[in-house]
């Protein structure tokens, strides 16, 4: 899993690094992290990428390099801005997220609360690799933190 | 002296690496590294400035056991961190 933490998802980022089955990459810029989950998909390896909805905007290129090489690449995005948020700097940059994952081809999900979350991540993962093609989940707050 | 060219780096960098996996972008470089060494499991990154090396930390944590190389041009000092990230265990011994 490569990571840019935000609140929402920071407890996330911290079970990931401290679960001796899993590697964390803890990168500096979402759009890197992307690439280093093409590389490991490109060996069969699987991986994620966890970032806020602000990293998903600025990782066009490594989304298209995703796409270009049809890489399964799962996206777990914390959807910061959205109708329920209460922080006004998250809500512009909330507005442009599904936006941008339409323009940029990419289908996505936003979970049921009333479902299992872990089931809805595996569903997610199937379908990246059934397609061929990135796929993103964007997580609510109450997906993450209660 | 005159200065050495892209190829004759390559040749050095492929007596040092031959081994290894390379992923590289630069149209010039990929057709020199793949003249030398021909490995179907090269990456030869099209487009993408800026993806070579994160995409070989993830095919080098992937693979622990092979060497990686990454290739790319002088622009992506502009553009990476790479050389900032944090890793947490299991660090690749090539990456």
């Amino acid at each position: 899993m490569a990571y840019v933490p935000d609140r929402w998802i920071g407890a996330l980022c911290m079970d990931v690094e401290a679960d001796p089955n899993l590697i964390a990459v803890n990168v500096c810029r979402e759009e890197e992290g992307v690439a280093l989950c093409v590389g490991a998909l490109a060996t069969g390896t699987k991986a994620v990428m966890v970032m806020q909805k602000a990293g998903f905007l600025s990782s066009g290129t490594g989304i298209n390099f995703a796409k270009m090489y049809q890489v399964p690449l799962l996206m777990l995005i914390s959807y910061r801005g959205n109708t329920e948020e209460t922080l006004h700097y998250h809500i512009l940059k909330g507005d442009a997220t599904e936006p941008a994952l339409d323009s940029l081809r990419v289908r996505y999900r936003i979970p049921d609360a009333r479902r299992d979350l872990a089931e809805q991540v595996v569903d997610a993962g199937r379908y990246a690799e059934a397609s061929s093609h990135p796929f993103a989940l964007l997580l609510k707050k109450e997906h993450l933190v209660g | 002296m005159s200065r050495p060219s892209r190829r004759s780096y390559i040749e050095k960098l492929h007596e040092v690496f031959q081994d290894g996996l390379a992923v590289c972008c630069m149209e010039e470089t990929t057709e020199h590294w793949a003249e030398l060494s021909g490995k179907p499991s090269n990456f030869y990154v099209q487009d993408s400035m800026g993806m070579v090396i994160p995409a070989a930390l993830g095919i080098a944590l992937s693979r622990p056991n092979d060497r990686v190389v990454a290739m790319e041009g002088d622009g992506i000092e502009l553009t990476a961190t790479v050389d900032k990230w944090k890793r947490s265990r299991k660090r690749s011994p090539h990456s």
